[in-house]
């Protein structure tokens, strides 16, 4: 059986699995909180068991996956680095870590080798000013507060 | 003669000035993901203290009005709608611009919002009094039975497989029953976590599932983000009237839909979106192409949740009882201002509220070419922009969506996880707007059942509690026709098409 195949199979039994730890929990709840998630429980059990059989004796078809016809390791990379972003926000603040992830996001996007450097001060300075931007403009304009920092020295107010 | 004095009084230099200005800071929060239309309106509540009660609460309507409207702009350009309201924009907005078609479809959302946000007002203005009667006849089994009705559009987001899409609106629907039951009160699946107790935020999952996405698609290849503009920025007024009032029955019929629900206390836009996208798309003519860059859907969402605008007014000023969560700030700014709320309020304060209404309706009409102005510019910059510049600031427009309605921290590892989530179940064809489907509807529903369960238990009789009332069946109805309806006209227009190719092929 095909790698796709499988996997295709595995994500079908993991809705199931999710559907069965649905059921399963709601027991420790009050009856009329317990109906609902039991239902929806059943319902996904139900509809994942239909699919898979649907796979399973379908053609190939079926097993294909969606294409983007690009790198995975880049969307993989642009996943890690706005995990690291948003893992570090509280600790840098909204403007320091805006400015360092715009740039270091930017260098996963695939560019023209001869243009990196231009292109790699034009983000940069582009990153700075729109991230500052955002900042004036929502905390200084509409009051609306983001992201401080708890190292002190990295906080919104001291750029 | 009074009523004509009142109008006047709204165009003064100042109160034009407030409209033309309210409207454009609604249009650039809307447009800014996951400021949604009560934030708007929430921010800009105390500007409004410093103006007189009339220009105050012009000042307010226009934000509203420009947020509603300002929605579109992420959800046509970027696939995130800036709004809940907007999350039905995305279905064929985006499309339309992958297909270099962006400018068209801003503008196509331009002229629909002003048709719609002109009904509304205009449904408020005449049948203000016994539409607030019809808001009243809904209960906890109508509010069900809505929400059930809300979710048959599951069948037409799930993209060719019926069964995945159901999975995923189920999945939807599971998430929707995280944090504290509004029923019985449990903690359901928070495994002890505060972060999870107050339930899944709707607006960073949105932004998650349906934005996260695509920018993790975006990065991976070195193809241009969008295509070029294939018509030219002169034409595409003319072009967009052409496209919206070439569906005259899908504009009419969708803004009354959303004048309608926005007439339902806290129903909303994204609601009103979501039922006039189903019926326009079971109402489609086989030639359309709903879900895949149809301006059909473009209509019907924008005109729908600018309806809501103006009619959700109705039971907010007859009976005090906001009929959009951003007219509960609205109906703060009356009370701050000395304005008593009630039956009376039309012949008390009715200097103040014709002159309002007659601002809101102004602020719509200038929706056209500020809109048409701003819509232009942002095409064309989300057009040339270089991905390596475009991507982070994807990236930054999201964590400033999702963290700025709480300030939570949590808000934005919600939409993270989730994004990530949409997209590795979108390699195996599980769609993700199912999934926001199911999250928004799901609490309606669970507290419209349990509610009605419990008054029909009380009462000895659940069936007459769910199936008596007019507005129920008149629901019901709508369901079996929405399930039974689509199949049907499938069948008979693939019976006709090939009869007639028959015929062509005799002649």
């Amino acid at each position: 059986m095909a790698r796709g195949s499988i996997i295709h199979i595995a994500m079908h039994l993991g809705f199931c699995l999710f559907g069965m730890s649905m059921v399963y929990l709601s027991q420790n709840f009050e009856q009329t909180g317990s109906i609902t998630p039991v239902f929806i429980g059943f319902c996904i059990i139900a509809l994942t068991l239909v699919s898979l059989l649907s796979v399973v004796l379908n053609s190939a078809k079926t097993f294909q996956m969606k294409s983007t016809g690009g790198s995975i390791w880049r969307s993989l990379a642009f996943i890690i680095l706005v995990t690291l972003w948003i893992t570090l926000l509280p600790y840098l603040g909204f403007i320091f870590s805006g400015c360092l992830f715009f740039t270091l996001i930017s260098f996963a996007v695939p560019t023209d080798k001869n243009k990196v450097t231009k292109q790699f001060m034009a983000v940069s300075v582009g990153g700075y000013i729109t991230t500052f931007a955002f900042w004036v403009v929502l905390t200084k304009l509409l009051h609306i507060p983001l992201p401080e920092a708890t190292v002190s020295l990295l906080n919104n107010a001291n750029f | 003669m009074d009523f004509i004095t009142y109008i006047e009084a709204a165009f003064t230099p100042f109160n034009l000035a407030v409209s033309l200005g309210g409207l454009i800071i609604g249009i650039i929060l809307g447009a800014l993901p996951g400021l949604s239309s009560t934030f708007s309106c929430a921010v800009m509540l105390p500007v409004s203290f410093a103006m007189s009660p009339v220009s105050g609460l012009i000042f307010l309507g226009a934000v509203y009005m420009g947020s509603t409207y300002g929605g579109s702009f992420a959800a046509i350009l970027i696939k995130t709608p800036g709004t809940p309201q907007s999350i039905t924009t995305t279905f064929d907005g985006f499309p339309m611009t992958k297909k270099g078609l962006g400018g068209l479809a801003l503008a196509i959302a331009c002229v629909s919002s002003v048709v719609g946000g002109i009904v509304g007002i205009f449904v408020f203005l005449f049948f203000a009094p016994p539409l607030a009667k019809f808001a009243l006849l809904f209960g906890p089994a109508e509010y069900f039975w809505l929400a059930l009705f809300g979710l048959t559009i599951i069948a037409s987001l799930s993209e060719g497989n019926l069964i995945k899409g159901l999975i995923s609106g189920f999945f939807g629907l599971a998430l929707s029953q995280i944090g504290v039951s509004v029923v019985s009160g449990d903690m359901r699946f928070t495994f002890e976590s505060t972060a999870l107790i107050g339930g899944i935020p709707i607006i960073p999952a949105t932004i998650g599932l349906l934005c996260m996405p695509v920018a993790i698609d975006m990065i991976a290849t070195s193809e241009k983000h969008l295509d070029t503009p294939k018509i030219s920025s002169k034409n595409q007024l003319a072009e967009a009237v052409k496209a919206v009032f070439s569906r005259k029955k899908n504009l009419f019929r969708s803004s009354l839909i959303g004048a309608l629900i926005g007439i339902i206390p806290a129903a909303g836009g994204a609601i009103a979106s979501l039922v006039a996208y189903a019926e326009a798309k079971r109402g489609a003519r086989p030639e359309d192409t709903f879900g895949k860059g149809d301006p059909g859907g473009i209509v019907a969402s924008e005109s729908a949740n600018n309806a809501t605008v103006g009619s959700g007014l109705v039971p907010t000023f007859v009976l005090g009882i906001p009929g959009t969560p951003p007219d509960a700030v609205i109906l703060g700014a009356m009370m701050v201002h000395g304005v008593q709320i009630g039956p009376k309020l039309f012949s008390d304060h009715s200097g103040v509220i014709y002159t309002f209404l007659a601002g809101i309706t102004i602020a719509t009409l200038l929706m056209l070419p500020v809109g048409l102005l701003v819509g232009k510019y942002i095409y064309r910059a989300v057009v040339n922009v270089p991905k390596s510049y475009l991507i982070p600031m994807i990236a930054l427009m999201l964590l400033i969506g999702a963290f700025a309605i709480q300030n939570s921290h949590d808000d934005i590892l919600i939409m993270l996880t989730l994004g990530v989530v949409a997209w590795t179940i979108g390699w195996f064809g599980f769609p993700a707007p199912p999934i926001v489907l199911g999250l928004l509807l799901g609490p309606i529903a669970e507290q419209g059942f349990a509610q009605s369960l419990m008054i029909g238990q009380a009462k000895g009789s659940v069936f007459n509690v769910f199936f008596s009332s007019p507005v129920s069946l008149i629901l019901i109805t709508l369901i079996v026709v929405a399930i039974a309806l689509p199949p049907i006209l499938k069948q008979y227009s693939v019976r006709f098409f090939s009869e007639s190719k028959k015929v062509g092929e005799q002649v």
